[in-house]
């Protein structure tokens, strides 16, 4: 038997735009979740690696088999190749995180993964299939559960974790959550992303622009409500440069992720014993990427307006705060509720 | 209002059904319902007893409900009583280290690694091991491969016995092909002074495809499946109603339990770790609570392994080569001794 005290715990929040780890080093590391392998023996030699993650698989995508495994939250079924993506960025976290070190001492690594609220029976297997030899003990977990476990809010509290792929949504309600205390939603960021991307090709049907670029417009520029001043950006129109104003279109996009995330919360609330259902309310966590537009939790509180008022809490730190719930999981786990991963 | 201690052991109990309901691809909330229905029968139970006015009652409740029940496991079926009946009684286990032809694979390149001596610290003086059934009850039995649980369990636990007896006392409820009752085999335990208790058995599931050992400790589970394993493992215990108050007294002994957990991780960690490399396809089946018999009656820290499936093919072909039954010695005595290190170690840690 190995000594206990090497064991490395660690926390993964698996996501389709970045993915998180924390462990129980004090680490903490972040990667885009994009996986690229060199097309060819040219690109191989230029880039000097057989695989490239994150913003340099982004970066050198012309060269590069570009994957993104985790479409709308989910490991996309029926590709091997995005199967091997989803083990190649588990393993890449794993090594940055310190991992392979310590088996290497023949110390043990424990991983708590959180996926989504209502993840496929089928996906949450190949994250165990991926795992297997990465890590010796596994348990896979709701993400938005690992949040409030994290933030300590295991009781009367909703989580709503907005992220790229999906919007989760967790009532904690003191035990662990069923089917029924949870929701997923395929609007999230990438949905806002492709809105973003329709209403900008109908404005302006010469325009030249990847969804990449799209992406990265929203992230700077996104908002509800009162814009903090006009959004311009340079674009190719029909192979011209052009400066256009975007404020409009991104106003747009970004408040049609409002209505269906609200109902989404306030159908789960109703869920909620009627007693209980004002704690709830004034007890909601903002989680997520998508969590940073300015303005979300604001239209979130007037939504519950009607419904007897509610409180938003927008987290500090939506990058690590889904691999942060999981390594406070992981770190409270007892032992025999491990799985055992053979190598 | 619930405490903070229960409401974070009643998420990881979700949690981990969660977990074990997609190891062993169960619909989702099957674990969950099956407690909800227990806890139902449990809480009538409970009422009519106490309106009865006899604890006797509760005990024979606890320790051998699902006896009677509908969920009495096809096990039953299986174990060796009908099938010795039926006169289909195998010859003994080979107990060769010579693996039969086309299984050479499965141990070729891997070298057994023995076990220091003088590793058991001070802490753990004298270990009960229990090879289980025996006489005319035969435990699981495979007639094809001429295996009988009773055989392989004492088989593994002869090799334990030789491995532990360098450092500490050993004694052994049975050394031969004896019918010990469990009461027995639990007095032999406590009037020995003994400080740890390890029985050792062999599964038989009805899924034939499942593999692997799983792990007990003493305590009221709240799985019927569970309940009706225990039952059958109880079989004949040789207890009278009278002893039933102090079985109970003896499944919620809280200190006794955390530590017989505690063995228990021990143990299927140590399976784990070393049956892997022979059975790469190895399933750690979980710690698990039940009330056996020889785990609620004994006074020491004590736990039952099921280490392997005989039920299943290829574990069935595994059990068979002596080889494999040493690794499952090692991985009890790596167990056994890890679990005397920290124990010593945490003593220290407390006198400190």
């Amino acid at each position: 038997m190995t000594d206990k005290s090497q064991h490395l715990l660690v926390g993964i929040d698996l996501g389709t735009s970045q993915s998180a780890i924390s462990t129980s080093d004090g680490d903490r590391k972040v990667v885009d979740s994009y996986v690229g392998w060199p097309v060819d023996a040219v690109a191989r030699k230029i880039l000097k690696k057989e695989v490239l993650f994150g913003t340099d698989a982004v970066e050198n995508r012309t060269m590069l088999e570009v994957h993104r495994p985790l479409e709308r939250g989910l490991l996309k079924e029926g590709s091997d190749k995005d199967q091997q993506a989803i083990r190649e960025l588990l393993a890449h976290l794993l090594e940055l995180a310190g991992a392979d070190e310590v088996r290497k001492k023949g110390g043990k690594v424990r991983a708590v993964v959180g996926v989504p609220a209502e993840a496929l029976r089928v996906n949450k297997q190949h994250v165990r299939q991926a795992m297997r030899g990465l890590v010796d003990g596994l348990i896979i977990v709701s993400e938005p559960f690992a949040v409030a476990y994290g933030l300590d809010a295991l009781l009367h509290a909703m989580v709503v974790d907005v992220g790229a792929g999906t919007t989760d949504f967790c009532v904690m309600k003191g035990r662990y959550p069923t089917e029924e205390d949870q929701r997923t939603l395929t609007n999230a960021g990438d949905w806002v992303d492709e809105q973003l991307h329709t209403l900008l090709a109908e404005r302006h049907p010469g325009i030249s622009v990847s969804i990449h670029t799209v992406r990265d417009w929203k992230e700077k520029h996104s908002f509800i409500g009162e814009e903090s001043g006009p959004i311009t950006v340079s674009v190719p129109i029909a192979g011209r440069p052009s400066e256009i104003d975007i404020t409009e279109e991104v106003r747009q996009a970004c408040e049609s992720l409002g209505p269906p995330v609200a109902e989404a919360m306030l159908d789960l609330v109703a869920s909620v014993e009627s007693e209980y259902q004002d704690k709830v309310r004034h007890n909601v966590i903002l989680a997520g990427g998508t969590s940073r537009m300015p303005g979300f939790g604001a239209y979130l509180e007037r939504a519950m307006d009607e419904y007897g008022g509610g409180k938003v809490k927008v987290v500090k730190d939506p990058i690590y705060v889904g691999a942060d719930g999981g390594l406070a999981l992981a770190q409270d786990a007892p032992t025999s509720d491990w799985e055992k991963l053979p190598d | 209002m619930i405490g903070r201690r229960r409401l974070k052991q009643r998420l990881f109990e979700g949690l981990a059904d969660d977990n074990l309901e997609l190891i062993h691809n169960h619909p989702r909330g099957t674990i969950r319902r099956q407690r909800e229905a227990l806890s139902v029968r449990r809480h009538r139970t409970r009422r009519f007893v106490l309106a009865g006015g006899t604890m006797v009652v509760v005990a024979l409740a606890v320790v051998t409900l699902g006896i009677q029940g509908n969920a009495r496991a096809d096990r039953t079926a299986a174990t060796s009583g009908e099938v010795a009946a039926s006169g289909l009684i195998p010859p003994p286990v080979r107990t060769s280290d010579e693996p039969p032809s086309g299984l050479a694979e499965v141990l070729s390149g891997e070298v057994s690694h023995p076990v220091g001596h003088g590793v058991i610290p001070l802490a753990v003086h004298r270990v009960v091991v229990d090879a289980g059934h025996g006489g005319r009850d035969g435990g699981a039995v495979l007639p094809g491969l001429g295996l009988r649980e009773k055989d392989l369990t004492l088989d593994i636990a002869r090799r334990l016995n030789r491995l532990l007896s360098r450092d500490i006392e050993v004694v052994m409820t049975r050394t031969g092909d004896d019918a010990v009752p469990l009461s027995e085999r639990t007095e032999i335990a406590n009037s020995s002074g003994a400080d740890l208790f390890v029985s050792i058995h062999v599964n038989w599931l009805p899924d034939r495809e499942a593999r692997g050992f799983e792990t007990y400790y003493a305590g009221a589970t709240r799985d019927p499946f569970l309940e009706a394993l225990a039952a059958v493992e109880n079989r004949d215990s040789g207890f009278s109603v009278a002893d039933s108050r102090r079985l109970l007294d003896g499944i919620y002994s809280d200190v006794r339990r955390q530590e017989s957990r505690r063995l228990a991780e021990w143990v299927s960690d140590a399976l784990f770790d070393t049956l892997k490399t022979s059975n790469p396809q190895v399933v750690d089946r979980g710690v698990m609570r039940a009330p056996f018999v020889v785990l609620v009656a004994t006074d020491m820290p004590a736990v039952l392994a099921e280490v392997a499936c005989i039920s299943n093919d290829r574990e069935a072909r595994l059990l068979g080569l002596g080889a494999y039954r040493q690794r499952i010695a090692e991985a009890l005595y790596r167990a056994i001794s890890g679990y005397a290190r920290e124990l010593n170690s945490s003593d220290k840690g407390e006198a400190a």
